[in-house]
C-alpha cells in the first residue's frame, strides 16, 4: 500500500494525482535531482562542515554522485529534454495517428536509456565498490563531492594523530589520494558493505536494470583498457574517460535531439524513428570501438578537459541542438511547473519530507510529516511569502522537504524547499540562515516532492502518447530490440575476446542469481569480501591480512573460487599473480 | 510512514520512527526531557526492520540496495502504553522515591523497569489483547519495595488513588500477573507468592 497520496499541478487548473511509496534512493534524469536516504542534515550539520559524515551513508552517496556526474553532461541534458517531449510537444500528435515528434522522442528516449543504463549503472557501481584515488593529477567530480562530505574529517584526524597539524611540508595531492583512498578502503570492509556487494553479485545477470551485467562490463572494460594505457592505473582517469567519451559525445547528443518536420506519410515517419534508433545504437557501439582503439589519446583528452580553465558563461554558444533541446522543455515553463532543469548541476543528497507552515510574520515552521511536531522554526526568505494574505488567515501550510545540497563550489547547505523553490536555507560553513548569495542561487530550486510529482506527470503523458495500438506495437518492438542489443553488447565487454557460445554459457550460468549462482553460501560471503578487498588491484599480502589469513591460504581460496567458476562457465572472478590480486567481479 | 495500516506504523528511516515514539510519549511524561524519552525508546527496542516493497517513481534510476522499512506494531505500542501508564501510576504513589531513589535517578529506574517488563512480556501476550495498566503498577510497586503481602501493597499504592487501590484490587492484579497468557497457549508467571504469603517479582 502506498504511503502517500499526492497531487502535482501541471497548470493553474490541471493536476496529476499519484500514489507515492515515499521511495528514497534514486536519481531523476530530467532534473538530475538525487533523492537519497534521509541523513537528518539539520542535526548533522557539524559533520557536514567537518567532512565527517557517518560512513554508512557513503555507498549510496557515491553511487548517486556518479549518476549525477554522468547526467550532468550534454547527452544527459538531451535525454532530459526527450523525457519532456510528450508534454511540451503534445500538440504535434493531436488529430493524427501518424507518429510525430512526441512519439519519436518517446521511442528514441526509451531505446537510448535502455542501451545506456547498464553502462551508467556499471559506472555508478564501479565508483561505489572500487573507485579510489591514484597518482594522476585529476580527480572525478564524484571524489570531489565524497571527500568534502565524508573523508575530509577522518583525514584531518589522521594528520593530527600523526603529529602533522597542517599540510605544510607534505605533498598535498599525494596525501589526499592516500588518505581518501584509505578511508574508502576501510569503509568497504564493513559488514554492511560486504552485504551490499553480495546483494549486487546475487543479482540476475538479465535482471530488469541489468545492474550486474553493467558492473561486470565496466570491470571488463577497465581490465582491458589498463593494459592499453598506464594512465588508467588511477581509476579516477578511467571514470573520467568513460564519462566524457560517452556522455559528452556530440554525435550521440545530436542524434537524440534530431527534430523531424511534421510528416503526413506513416512509412516515412516510422522509417525516421527506426533510423534514429539505429543511428544511436551504431554510434554507441562505435564509441566502444574508439575507446579501445584510442585509449591513450582519450585519456589525455579527458585529463586536459578536466584540468582546463572553466570557460566564462559568455563564451557559451548556441546552435541547432540547443534550439531543439529548448523546444522540448518549453512545456514546463508555464507558471505551475517548478524549475526542473535549472538546478541540474547542484547535488542534493538528503531528503526528508516535512509540512511547512509559513506565518504572516514570515516565519517558516517545519512540522514532522506524521506527528506534526515542530522540528524547526526560522525566518523564511522573502521571495517565498505570499504577495497578499486572504482575510484573517494567519498561516499557509504545504508539503515540502529538508534537503542537504552541495553547491557548485562544493560547499554544503541545508535547504528547506517548497514546490516552487526555497523557503529557507542554512549555510553549514558560515552557520548563517539565508545568506543572500545562497538565496539567490537556490531561490527557485523545487523540493524533491515536486520532482517526484513531475516524474509521475511526465510518465502519465508518456503513457497517453504511447497507449495507441500502432504506437504500442512499435514501442514494444524497439524495447525488445534494445534489450537484445544490451544482451549482445555488454557480455562482450565483460568478457573481451570471448566467442558467442562461451558468452552464452556465462549468461546462462549467471542468469538466476548472478555470480552467486555457482557458489554455496560460505563461498558467496568469501567472494563478496574478497572482491571488495582486491578491487582494482591490491597486494596479496594486504588482502590476506584483511581476510585474516596467510597469503598461501588466500591463494588456495582464490584458486578454489576460480576453479568453481571456470568449470561452471569458463569465467575467472579473480586474477592472481605472486604479488597482486584483481577482482573482475 | 503508513497511516493506513491497521496493524503497524511504518517509516522510511529509523530516525523517523524514533521521532514518532518520542512525540507520542513526551506528553505522558511532560516533565521529562526529550533526550530521556529518546533513551527510553532506544532501550525498549520496539522498532523492527522489515523488507520494503516500495517501487521508485517512473523513469527513476534507483540505487541498488536491499530496502527496508522501520515498523512499529500496534500491539507493541498498546503494550508500552499500558506499561508506562502503570509505571507512572506507581511513580505517582511515590514508589521509587520511597525506595530512596532521587528524582533524576527515578527516571532511570522507570526506564529500566519498563525495558525489563517489555522484554519479558512483549511478543508473549495474546495479540490484540491489551493488558490493564494496573497490572504494571502493581508489578512496579512489588519490584521496588521487595516482598510484600496484598495488604502491604494496597497500603503503599493507595496514595496514588485510594479508591482504586484496595486489597481486593491488588489481589486481582496479582492473580493476573501470576498467569499471563502467552502466544503459544501457555501462561507465564510474573509474580510468585511465598509460604509467608508475601509476593515477589518473578523473572524481571
Amino acid at each position: 500500500m502506498a504511503l502517500y497520496r499526492r497531487r502535482f499541478p501541471t497548470s493553474l487548473s490541471m493536476h496529476v494525482d499519484y500514489d507515492s511509496d515515499g521511495y528514497i534512493g534514486f536519481t531523476d534524469v530530467v532534473s538530475n535531482a538525487v533523492l537519497l536516504d534521509d541523513i537528518s542534515p539539520l542535526s548533522r550539520n557539524r559533520d557536514l562542515v567537518e567532512g565527517s559524515l557517518d560512513l554508512k551513508y557513503l555507498p549510496a552517496f557515491v553511487h548517486e554522485a556518479a549518476h549525477h556526474a554522468c547526467y550532468d553532461s550534454p547527452v544527459g541534458l538531451a535525454l532530459a529534454s526527450l523525457f519532456q517531449s510528450t508534454l511540451s510537444l503534445f500538440w504535434e500528435q493531436v488529430g493524427t495517428k501518424i507518429p510525430q515528434q512526441p512519439v519519436r522522442d518517446l521511442a528514441v528516449g526509451e531505446a537510448a536509456k535502455t542501451l545506456l543504463q547498464p553502462l551508467l549503472e556499471g559506472l555508478a557501481l564501479f565508483c561505489e565498490h572500487d573507485l579510489y584515488t591514484g597518482d594522476s593529477p585529476v580527480i572525478s567530480r564524484v571524489t570531489e563531492r565524497t571527500s568534502r562530505i565524508f573523508t575530509r574529517g577522518p583525514m584531518q584526524v589522521l594528520l593530527r594523530e600523526s603529529g602533522l597539524i597542517g599540510l605544510d611540508g607534505i605533498n598535498r595531492d599525494r596525501f589526499f589520494s592516500v588518505g581518501h583512498s584509505a578511508v574508502l578502503r576501510q569503509a568497504r570492509m564493513s559488514t554492511e558493505w560486504v552485504e551490499r556487494k553480495g546483494h549486487l553479485l546475487g543479482q540476475s545477470l538479465n535482471g530488469p536494470e541489468r545492474y550486474l551485467l553493467g558492473y561486470l562490463a565496466v570491470k571488463g572494460i577497465y581490465a582491458s583498457l589498463i593494459t592499453r594505457c598506464p594512465d588508467l592505473a588511477d581509476p579516477e582517469v578511467f571514470f573520467l574517460i568513460v564519462t566524457r567519451h560517452f556522455m559528452h559525445d556530440s554525435d550521440l547528443r545530436s542524434i537524440l535531439l534530431r527534430f523531424r518536420k511534421r510528416s503526413e506519410d506513416p512509412a516515412e515517419s516510422y522509417l525516421h524513428i527506426g533510423q534514429d534508433i539505429s543511428d544511436f545504437g551504431n554510434r554507441f557501439q562505435d564509441l566502444f570501438d574508439e575507446l579501445f582503439a584510442d585509449t591513450a589519446a582519450l585519456a589525455k583528452q579527458a585529463i586536459d578537459y578536466t584540468l582546463r580553465p572553466v570557460p566564462a558563461p559568455e563564451d557559451a554558444c548556441f546552435g541547432a541542438d540547443e534550439l531543439f533541446l529548448g523546444m522540448r522543455t518549453v512545456g514546463t515553463f508555464n507558471i505551475a511547473w517548478p524549475r526542473l532543469m535549472k538546478h541540474r548541476r547542484e547535488f542534493r543528497f538528503s531528503f526528508q519530507p516535512v509540512v511547512i507552515r509559513l506565518t504572516r510574520a514570515g516565519e517558516a515552521v517545519l512540522l514532522d510529516r506524521l506527528t506534526l511536531r515542530e522540528i524547526l522554526r526560522t525566518m523564511s526568505v522573502e521571495g517565498c511569502r505570499p504577495v497578499r494574505w486572504e482575510g484573517d488567515k494567519e498561516f499557509e501550510e504545504f508539503e515540502g522537504s529538508v534537503e542537504a545540497v552541495q553547491l557548485l563550489d562544493l560547499t554544503t547547505v541545508v535547504a528547506i524547499l517548497g514546490h516552487h523553490g526555497l523557503i529557507a536555507v542554512y549555510d553549514c560553513e558560515s552557520g548563517l540562515w539565508n545568506p543572500s548569495h545562497v538565496v539567490e542561487a537556490l531561490d527557485d530550486m523545487p523540493s524533491g516532492i515536486a520532482i517526484e510529482g513531475s516524474m509521475h506527470a511526465f510518465a502519465q503523458w508518456q503513457t497517453q502518447t504511447g497507449d495507441r495500438d500502432e504506437v504500442r506495437e512499435m514501442l514494444a518492438f524497439y524495447r525488445r530490440q534494445s534489450i537484445d542489443s544490451v544482451d549482445l553488447l555488454y557480455p562482450q565487454l565483460a568478457c573481451n575476446g570471448w566467442k558467442a557460445p562461451e558468452r552464452e554459457r556465462l549468461m546462462r550460468a549467471f542468469a538466476p542469481n548472478g555470480v552467486f549462482s555457482i557458489y554455496d553460501s560460505e563461498e558467496r560471503e568469501a567472494v563478496a569480501k574478497l572482491s571488495l578487498l582486491a578491487g582494482l588491484l591490491a597486494p596479496v599480502a594486504d588482502v590476506a591480512r584483511n581476510m585474516q589469513s596467510r597469503p598461501d591460504e588466500l591463494k588456495q581460496l582464490v584458486t578454489r573460487l576460480n576453479g568453481i567458476a571456470t568449470s561452471a562457465c569458463g569465467f575467472q572472478p579473480f586474477m592472481l599473480n605472486d604479488a597482486f590480486i584483481f577482482s573482475r567481479v | 510512514m503508513n497511516p493506513e495500516s491497521d496493524t503497524s506504523w511504518q517509516f522510511t528511516t529509523t530516525e523517523q520512527a524514533a521521532d514518532f515514539l518520542v512525540a507520542r510519549y513526551q506528553p505522558v511524561f511532560p516533565e521529562t526531557g526529550e533526550a530521556d524519552i529518546a533513551a527510553l525508546i532506544r532501550n525498549v527496542d520496539m522498532v523492527s526492520k522489515e523488507p520494503d516493497p516500495a517501487v521508485p517513481p517512473p523513469n527513476a534510476t534507483p540505487v541498488l540496495v536491499k530496502r527496508f522499512r522501520w515498523v512499529i506494531r500496534n500491539d507493541d505500542l498498546n503494550l508500552l502504553d499500558s506499561v508506562l501508564e502503570g509505571l507512572k501510576g506507581a511513580a505517582t504513589a511515590g514508589f521509587f522515591m520511597a525506595a530512596g531513589v532521587s528524582a533524576p535517578a527515578q527516571w532511570g529506574v522507570l526506564v529500566g523497569l519498563a525495558t525489563a517488563i517489555l522484554k519479558v512480556v512483549r511478543g508473549a501476550v495474546n495479540r490484540g489483547k491489551r493488558l490493564p495498566a494496573e497490572l504494571f503498577s502493581v508489578l512496579a510497586a512489588l519490584k521496588s519495595c521487595g516482598p510484600a503481602t496484598n495488604e502491604e501493597l494496597a497500603t503503599k499504592l493507595s496514595p496514588a488513588d485510594s479508591a482504586k487501590w484496595n486489597v481486593a484490587a491488588v489481589q486481582t492484579a496479582l492473580e493476573s500477573l501470576k498467569a499471563i497468557p502467552m502466544n503459544d497457549g501457555t501462561v507465564r508467571a510474573l509474580v510468585a507468592q511465598g509460604p509467608d504469603k508475601k509476593w515477589v517479582v518473578s523473572g524481571i
